[in-house]
């Protein structure tokens, strides 16, 4: 009897080739796959298998569809790693991107039972609440609100402004370089207030990083949450040896 | 390991003999070695012998007794030198006992266009294929697809990973990663995933990728999960 195990399942391979199609011709974004019909017989697939196959990638991001008029490759997420915001915001530059900053708030506050564990102070020390929206090439991306340690850091808030990002000041005034830390990545929604800041639907998932950053000597520098949009960032991670 | 003779009491020549058949590589790491009816029927001892003779592989670590599935052969372990625990960790997962991996297919195919490329085969070249149900607490929480060119590994039955995960399998060969790349991101996911899932409207999945890399920067094998958000978070560690 012949060996038939090397056959692909006809969907798992329709989903391949596209996938190999875009990566191979390097399409970009917003380029118009060829229709329906030169794909089938490209491929020699069934109109149906096709169809699907498209469906599974849009459903994952990877294309789109106009109504009427075709199906097109999807913007490419921006890759958002470990390695803190500061080199994010310097790679999506060194991209061609415009990368701006607004501080929606700034306060002083008592520390509560949940900020004072996580930033390893005592119930009620001073810390600085700041809240900011991050915008790429003009459309806002994440929401992100970061607690210091107000009695750690004096003054940090008078250095800190639209124009600068925070790891430089703690650097230059406060000798802390953040060298660890360890992320919790969740999904969550839009809510309403937060649709409107990202000027997007209600609903939408996103991304709920928080975490804490640790400096040269293993003290907490930041407790921060990030809200990302989920239709504009992939999280990325490399382990090397 | 000390000659077995006729005198030596049976359980004791059972051992050595199960010994034997591992270090020869009869039963391959990561594989069911038979069960206790087919040893008892084909040494002709009584099922207590067979398994005094296993528990004390199992309590050697040359074993490992799962409930309801068998008893399973651990390799040795060889070092992965990318630490254990690095990458996008699903938080409830690693070594939980409530998890429950369920094959669902694992078939040779095709590479194909996509890993063709990918792992620097011809299309027509054989890969493993694998996709597995992962449940916690009996929920179906993920959706898991493995890639790997057929050379990597001896056969495909040692992928059994509802026992070991995939990364100790990987050690049990010798196959040494230097680095792993992963991508998370968020998407609706396809009805048919969905269903699987019985992921609620409204709730998206967690798509991971994973790329690993041999010394000579080579992919060698390639994972995909479609995760229940609703049920699984992850959590990652930098260290500049």
């Amino acid at each position: 009897m012949n060996k038939t195990v090397s056959r692909i399942q006809p969907g798992m391979e329709a989903i391949e080739k596209l996938e190999d199609f875009i990566k191979v011709n390097r399409l970009k974004a917003h380029t118009r796959i060829p229709c329906e019909k030169d794909l089938c017989d490209l491929w020699g697939v069934s109109r149906s298998t096709l169809r699907q196959a498209v469906d599974e990638l849009v459903e994952n991001g990877v294309l789109y569809r106009v109504l009427n008029k075709g199906v097109y490759v999807a913007e490419s997420r921006y890759p958002r790693d470990m390695a803190g915001v500061s080199a994010m915001v310097r790679d999506l530059i060194d991209q061609g991107n415009e990368v701006t900053k607004k501080i929606i708030a700034v306060n002083e506050i008592p520390a509560n039972k949940q900020i004072a564990r996580n930033l390893r102070v005592k119930l009620g020390t001073k810390i600085y609440k700041i809240i900011k929206c991050r915008s790429i090439n003009g459309i806002p991306c994440t929401i992100e609100t970061t607690y210091i340690n107000a009695e750690r850091y004096p003054g940090f808030i008078d250095h800190y402004s639209d124009d600068v990002t925070m790891d430089p000041i703690f650097e230059e005034y406060y000798n802390t370089y953040q060298t660890s830390g360890t992320e919790r990545i969740n999904v969550t929604y839009a809510t309403e207030a937060e649709a409107e800041m990202l000027q997007t639907e209600p609903g939408l998932p996103m991304f709920f990083a928080s975490g804490v950053a640790l400096d040269q000597n293993g003290e907490v520098v930041m407790y921060y949450k990030q809200l990302i949009r989920s239709d504009k960032f992939v999280f990325v991670c490399t382990v090397e040896s | 390991m000390a000659n077995t003779d006729y005198k030596m009491p049976i359980y004791l020549q059972l051992r050595e003999i199960i010994r034997n058949k591992i270090e020869e590589g009869e039963y391959l790491p990561g594989t069911a070695i038979p069960s206790e009816n087919k040893l008892a029927e084909t040494f002709g001892i009584n099922r207590l012998t067979i398994r005094n003779a296993v528990d004390a592989l199992v309590n050697e670590g040359l074993l490992r007794r799962v409930q309801g599935k068998g008893v399973f052969v651990v390799g040795k372990k060889n070092e992965l030198s990318i630490e254990e625990h690095a990458g996008f960790v699903g938080s409830s997962f690693e070594n939980d006992p409530r998890i429950s991996i369920k094959e669902l297919q694992k078939s040779e195919r095709e590479a194909g266009n996509k890993y063709a490329n990918l792992f620097g085969l011809e299309v027509e070249d054989e890969i493993y294929y694998i996709r597995q149900m992962h449940s916690i607490n009996n929920a179906e929480t993920s959706i898991e697809e493995f890639f790997i060119p057929k050379n990597i590994l001896p056969s495909l039955d040692v992928i059994n990973s509802s026992v070991f995960t995939f990364r100790d399998i990987l050690s049990f060969y010798g196959i040494k990663l230097k680095k792993m790349t992963q991508s998370l991101r968020i998407i609706k996911g396809s009805a048919k995933v969905r269903k699987m899932l019985n992921v609620p409207d409204g709730v998206a999945i967690l798509l991971l990728e994973c790329d690993f890399y041999n010394e000579n920067n080579t992919v060698i094998a390639h994972s995909i999960s479609n995760i229940r958000s609703d049920i699984q978070s992850f959590t990652v560690s930098l260290h500049k």
